[in-house]
């Protein structure tokens, strides 16, 4: 079957992941194979399902199937069981392991069985320790083989091993939840009745009696049935003689309310839980599992069932100690505390000064819940309702569960709150408190003057809200307002108020100040209620001039400093009641007399000493000018005003400006030089921004650097640094005498690698220039000159025809110089090279000929060698000789090879 | 016996398939009432290419294009290798070429595969007016090279850094090569107009996995390789050390002659050559930065002639500079080189070629400051190519 990653990962890695107990022997086995115990470790695991091996493996199959599987470690390598396992078989290996032989997994395999049995056997006798009732369930089988990493398979074996320690395992039950007849619990108080059984079977006292999983007794089982019921009945009928009169009579009623149940299981339930409370008496009494666990055998019932009863019971009973009590009481319950205490079995030596300090802890607090309700019946006397709440509260700290306490704090009127703030904002008010308990809602009246005495005495603004903050948008102007807030929780009963009081003065609104070149002109709004306002004009030196304006809502202001700070502040005057006259806060204003904003329009620069600029207009009165770089390509549009962010966003810099020598009125700066072309924009400055003046492009358009021509056969290859930036190069040549030109983008430079020009021996005063374009408008750098390499030496042309004759090996070959453009006389080596290549210079071959050649006529010039004999290949190939100034132009060496 | 076995190299994986025989995927696109397949990795990727996204399943059994999902009874995707379960591009076929690319360390071989990535889909494509992608666009490696040549444009101009060495045969299947689809209409003899397809692909290894023949011999997609361009340093050569010292330019640690016999070995192995036979696969010996000798060789010398613009591939311009190289590596002292391409090969050919075009500034690692010149680059592919018949020949 093939090795299935995913589900793997799903039956294997992710559940060993998951599973502590088992990485946990993982990793236990890991250790002792690098220990001592080696190889034989590994036995303690199940490697054949950890490894998802499969018996019928050949060694070919295992050895791809561990490539799969560690390909699944490291893909899973997230797992720590991926990496558990990896390093398993990787230690498994380094001990000698041979995991792809299939005997390897064989053995393992039965080395594995005997390792599990000895495994289990340990188990099985440490659990009949610790179960001493030698009764235990599947589910607490289930837990301990989990526990002990091993898989649930080991559960069947783990039993049979349990059972040679003599450990029974029982499934769980249910105790029937039945009520048990009072008869039946009396009858069992008189000792001729051991259980309701001894009832039905008397005169016969039944031992080995199964008790949970039906009610029967004997081999084979006989079950009690309401017909034994009627049967005892009449027994005891005529029998009553035998039988102590008080016995007796509590028999009869016994049977008598057993004749209730007419099926066996009603018999089995009734009598089940009547055990069942036996046993947990018994063991609240103290007494130890195996005590109680002889006692029910001795009234009969089996002991296997006896043992599951109490094994059932003890774990869900609980001895009632001392201690019980004081953890009552230290929890509050002091009613519980009380109950308990009582309940208390008498105390027995060691127990008694125990008993004797929680019964004077348990005095000491209900003396102390005590003085808390005389304090409450105290205050609420005087209608002290906070001091009653607090009474209550300190009494319900003591005894938390007792409801009648709770209930009279609820049905105490609510506190009112602590505080309450009133804050004008302009026009309106603001009441605000702090929030009392859950649930509280909240009442606001407005009055002027008088406490409100109930919640609805005054304008009631604001009912049944459950915020903490009211806003009066329309408070009465200039006059004493009282706020008072109430709380309830049912909107019946009603806290006492709290209040506070506020004046409400609005200062004046819509200040506005237009400043000319002397004057101010000054405007606001006031309420209607306002008697007047206050101007107060503060300069810069802090001197202050009280104005009285005469036409309401305005004041023109004149005689000011030209360029000079001025704050204005305005109150408004209101007359309460009774004539005081009061002023509202002050709203100002603080304005600059100046002319009016414009733009620059007059910006000339000139060339300065140090290779910078100066810049001059004329000054702005009252304004700021400042002189901002921006790339060409910027569009800024004169008169228009931009704040300083949208100037940055289009690349623009704030120039560094150096004072400089002014004339004729106007102002001056120096400015350093510029690094490339730039847009020069005045700006007047106004806040964020300002006015943008006539730009004016300044700067130089940067140059190329290092151009260089180089020659490619007929190609001329021009290449150049490029400046920083977005530029075009405009590249201009010449071609016998015609001007050229191109212009080249970095991407094409970059496409073609570098700007190649056909016809290179022609091509002559190469310039480039670098191009800066700003819509119709461009600037270039200045030319660099290209030094064109030229002709050097001149070149002169041949032809070879070379000849091998087939059979004496002969060769010959017939030179034709051509001198092209070359008019003179040169001297020619005629190399021979008889190799797979060509000679690369004339000590490379024979030189054959020495020959001095006259061009002088601009005829070619042909000549025949013979070369003797040669081996093939052979090469001949022209060279100058020394002295000679040409160099020879090569035919394709296939016209050289012979 | 080709037509009979027409096992092709995949471009992805290297592993010989039969281009009719190829596995598809379900396209997801389920037959009404069927369940739509889900999407899980696919182990052969993962194996292959550490690819653990999730696909759709293949159909099996593969080899049928006509095949329907057997689970959703969906139409199938594209082809793809039935080993690596890489979409095949539509132009793979039994023509298809594997080209391995390799050199000495500190040959140039990243910087040239950059630089002619760039060509072939500029200039090599404009040329034969071919449409030449890297089809999917996944490749590690075609990616990577877009991105060494745009970081060599910039200003700071980088080289790229040296390429990791494959320890382990199973490193080498990560690596995935750079793949190349070549469409182009090709003029038959009576003026009618046919198209030719085909696909290549390229492996960039270190230059230390053929520092020794061992090594070597791990490079299995060499054996796979339908035709191989060696690089070889110049500054390798004996004659050359001073000139490299003068430069400031490292000497490369292996010769040029060690890493020939190492490939020789690989593919005389991997081809199963005879001993007294030669290796069939052509072998395009590239001596890399000739910039570095253009002082010496003169402007209208054949080596420093530009790249023809002609719709062929010029067989007599390319025997030409093969014979001029040959002399000058014969000069530099290689003559022993020569002599065993001549005795292994039965078909080699020089180049010399530049992928920067002018030279680096060698201690600082950075390119020349003029940007890229590239010379020559894309020969010894032509020549491949014309060998193959795919792109036409004149002067043979």
């Amino acid at each position: 079957m093939a090795f299935d990653p995913a589900k793997y990962r799903a039956t294997v890695l992710a559940p060993l992941a998951k599973d502590k107990a088992r990485t946990e022997a993982l990793q236990q086995v890991i250790r002792d194979l690098q220990g001592a115990a080696g190889l034989a470790a590994v036995a303690r695991l199940d490697m054949v399902t950890l490894f998802a091996v499969e018996p019928s493996m050949s060694a070919a199959d295992l050895a791809n199937h561990l490539e799969r599987l560690v390909a699944a470690f490291n893909k899973n390598k997230n797992l720590a069981s991926a990496q558990l396992l990896k390093r398993l078989v990787e230690l498994i290996g380094k001990a000698g392991g041979k995991v792809s032989d299939p005997s390897f997994w064989a053995n393992l395999a039965a080395a594995r069985q005997g390792v599990l049995r000895a495994q289990l056997d340990d188990l099985a006798q440490e659990l009949a320790q610790e179960f001493s009732l030698k009764v235990i369930t599947p589910e607490q089988v289930a837990e301990q083989v989990a526990s002990a990493g091993l898989g649930a398979q080991a559960e069947g074996p783990l039993q049979a091993a349990l059972a040679k320690h003599g450990v029974n395992v029982r499934p769980d039950f249910e105790l029937p939840k039945v009520t048990v007849p009072a008869p039946l619990r009396k009858v069992v108080e008189f000792p001729e009745f051991r259980t309701v059984v001894d009832v039905i079977t008397r005169p016969k006292r039944l031992e080995d009696i199964a008790v949970v999983d039906e009610l029967s007794y004997g081999s084979p089982a006989r079950r009690l049935e309401p017909s034994d019921v009627a049967a005892a009945k009449l027994r005891l009928q005529q029998q009553e003689a035998q039988v102590e009169e008080r016995a007796r009579h509590a028999a009869q009623n016994a049977l008598a309310a057993l004749t209730q149940y007419t099926s066996p299981a009603g018999l089995h339930a009734v009598t089940l839980a009547l055990l069942a409370d036996t046993v947990r008496d018994l063991l609240g009494r103290g007494r130890s599992r195996l005590t109680v666990r002889n006692e029910l055998m001795r009234r009969g019932v089996r002991e296997v069932d006896a043992a599951r009863l109490v094994a059932k019971l003890a774990s869900s009973t609980q001895v009632l100690r001392s201690a019980d009590v004081a953890d009552r009481l230290a929890a509050g319950a002091l009613a519980e505390a009380r109950r308990l205490f009582d309940a208390l079995p008498a105390p027995d030596g060691a127990d008694a000064s125990e008993r004797a300090a929680v019964e004077a802890t348990l005095v000491t607090a209900e003396k102390k819940k005590a003085t808390f309700q005389s304090q409450y019946d105290a205050a609420m006397a005087t209608r002290n309702y906070a001091a009653a709440a607090t009474a209550l509260r300190g009494a319900l700290t003591v005894d938390t569960a007792d409801e009648d306490l709770r209930r009279r704090l609820t049905a105490l009127p609510p506190l009112p709150p602590l505080t309450l703030s009133l804050r004008v904002e302009g026009r309106a008010l603001d009441v605000t408190w702090p929030g009392g308990e859950e649930g509280s809602r909240y009442s606001v009246v407005r009055t002027l003057g008088a406490v409100p005495v109930h919640h609805s005495d005054g304008e009631v603004l604001a009912g049944n809200l459950t915020t903490t903050r009211h806003r009066d948008p329309r408070p009465p102007v200039g006059r004493q307002v009282r706020y008072a807030v109430f709380v309830t929780r049912d909107g019946v009963s009603y806290s006492d108020p709290v209040t506070a009081t506020a004046v409400v003065l609005p200062a004046p609104t819509a200040l506005r100040a237009d400043a000319q070149a002397d004057a101010v002109s000054l405007s606001w709004s006031t309420p209607p209620e306002a008697a007047g306002v206050v101007v107060t004009q503060t300069a810069l030196d802090g001197a202050q001039q009280a104005l009285r304006p005469t036409t309401p809502g305005q004041l023109s202001v004149t005689g000011l400093a030209l360029g000079t700070r001025y704050l204005f502040s305005v109150r408004a005057v209101y007359l309460l009641p009774g004539g005081e006259r009061r002023e509202s806060a002050a709203t100002e204003a603080d304005v600059t007399p100046r002319g009016v904003i414009r733009p620059v329009d007059d910006l000339r620069l000139e060339t300065a000493t140090d290779a910078g600029y100066q810049a001059s207009w004329s000054p702005v009165a009252g304004y700021g000018v400042e002189l901002w770089a921006l790339p060409v390509t910027a569009q800024v549009t004169t008169g228009a005003r931009l704040s300083f962010t949208a100037l940055e966003s289009q690349g623009g810099r704030r120039l560094a400006l150096r004072p400089a020598q002014a004339a004729g009125g106007r102002t001056a700066r120096t400015l350093d030089p510029m690094p490339d072309v730039r847009l020069l924009a005045p700006v007047t400055v106004d806040g964020d921004g300002g006015l943008v003046g006539p730009s004016t492009v300044i700067g130089n358009v940067p140059s190329v650097r290092r151009p260089a021509a180089d020659r490619f056969g007929s190609e001329l290859r021009l290449s150049w640094e490029w400046p920083r930036g977005d530029y075009l190069v405009e590249v201009r040549w010449s071609v016998g005498g015609g001007p050229r030109v191109q212009r080249v983008s970095r991407a094409g430079y970059d496409q073609d690698g570098g700007v190649r020009l056909a016809d290179a021996e022609a091509v002559s005063d190469v310039t480039v220039a670098t191009v800066v374009r700003a819509g119709s408008r461009e600037w270039l750098s200045p030319a660099a000159v290209v030094p064109v390499p030229g002709g050097g030496t001149p070149r002169v042309g041949y032809s070879l025809a070379v000849r091998r004759s087939a059979f004496r090996g002969l060769g010959s070959v017939t030179v034709t110089i051509e001198p092209g453009p070359f008019r003179g006389t040169v001297a020619a080596l005629v190399v021979l090279r008889e190799a797979k290549f060509p000679p690369g210079s004339p000590a490379n071959g024979t030189v054959v000929e020495r020959r001095v050649v006259n061009l002088a006529t601009g005829e070619p010039v042909s000549f025949t060698l013979d070369l003797g004999k040669v081996a093939s290949p052979f090469w001949i190939r022209l060279f100058p000789d020394a002295g000679s100034d040409v160099r020879f132009a090569d035919p394709p060496t296939s016209d050289m090879r012979g | 016996m080709k037509l009979f076995n027409p096992a092709t190299p995949c471009p992805y994986c290297y592993t010989a398939i039969n281009p009719h025989r190829l596995a598809y995927r379900c396209s997801g696109r389920h037959a009404a009432g069927r369940e739509q397949c889900l999407k899980t990795p696919d182990q052969a990727r993962i194996t292959h290419f550490n690819d653990s996204d999730p696909y759709w399943p293949v159909i099996m059994p593969t080899g049928s294009a006509s095949a329907r999902c057997p689970r959703c009874d969906a139409a199938p995707g594209p082809p793809m290798c039935p080993e690596c379960h890489s979409l095949l591009p539509a132009e793979y076929g039994s023509d298809s070429a594997l080209i391995g690319l390799v050199g000495v360390r500190q040959s140039g071989k990243t910087v040239m595969l950059s630089v002619l990535d760039y060509e072939l889909q500029n200039a090599v494509a404009d040329r034969f007016d071919a449409t030449i992608d890297a089809p999917g666009g996944r490749s590690e490696l075609a990616r990577n090279l877009r991105i060494y040549r745009d970081i060599m444009l910039k200003t700071d101009g980088q080289l790229p850094q040296q390429t990791a060495v494959n320890n382990s045969s199973a490193a080498i299947a990560k690596k995935d090569p750079a793949v190349y689809a070549w469409r182009y209409s090709r003029k038959m003899a009576i003026g009618i107009s046919r198209t030719h397809s085909t696909v290549f692909s390229f492996y960039d290894n270190a230059g230390e996995d053929f520092a020794t023949p061992d090594k070597a011999m791990s490079q299995l997609y060499l054996g796979a390789a339908s035709g191989v361009i060696l690089l070889l340093d110049p500054f390798g050569f004996p004659a050359n050390r001073g000139r490299a010292d003068a430069r400031g330019a490292s000497l490369p640690e292996t010769g040029p002659e060690a890493v020939l016999d190492a490939i020789t070995l690989v593919l005389r192995t991997a081809k199963r050559v005879k001993r007294n036979g030669r290796i069939k696969e052509p072998i395009a010996v590239v001596i890399s930065k000739i910039d570095a000798f253009f002082d010496d060789i003169p402007p209208d010398h054949p080596v420093r002639r530009p790249s023809s613009s002609r719709p062929f591939f010029d067989e007599t311009e390319s025997r030409t500079v093969h014979d001029h190289i040959g002399a000058m590596v014969e000069q530099w002292g290689g003559g022993s080189l020569i002599r065993k391409l001549d005795n292994n090969y039965a078909s080699f050919r020089l180049f010399g070629a530049s992928a920067l075009g002018a030279e680096p500034e060698y201690s600082s690692g950075r390119v020349s400051s003029r940007g890229l010149l590239p010379h020559r680059v894309a020969e010894p592919l032509l020549w491949l190519m014309a060998t193959r018949n795919f792109i036409p020949m004149t002067g043979a």
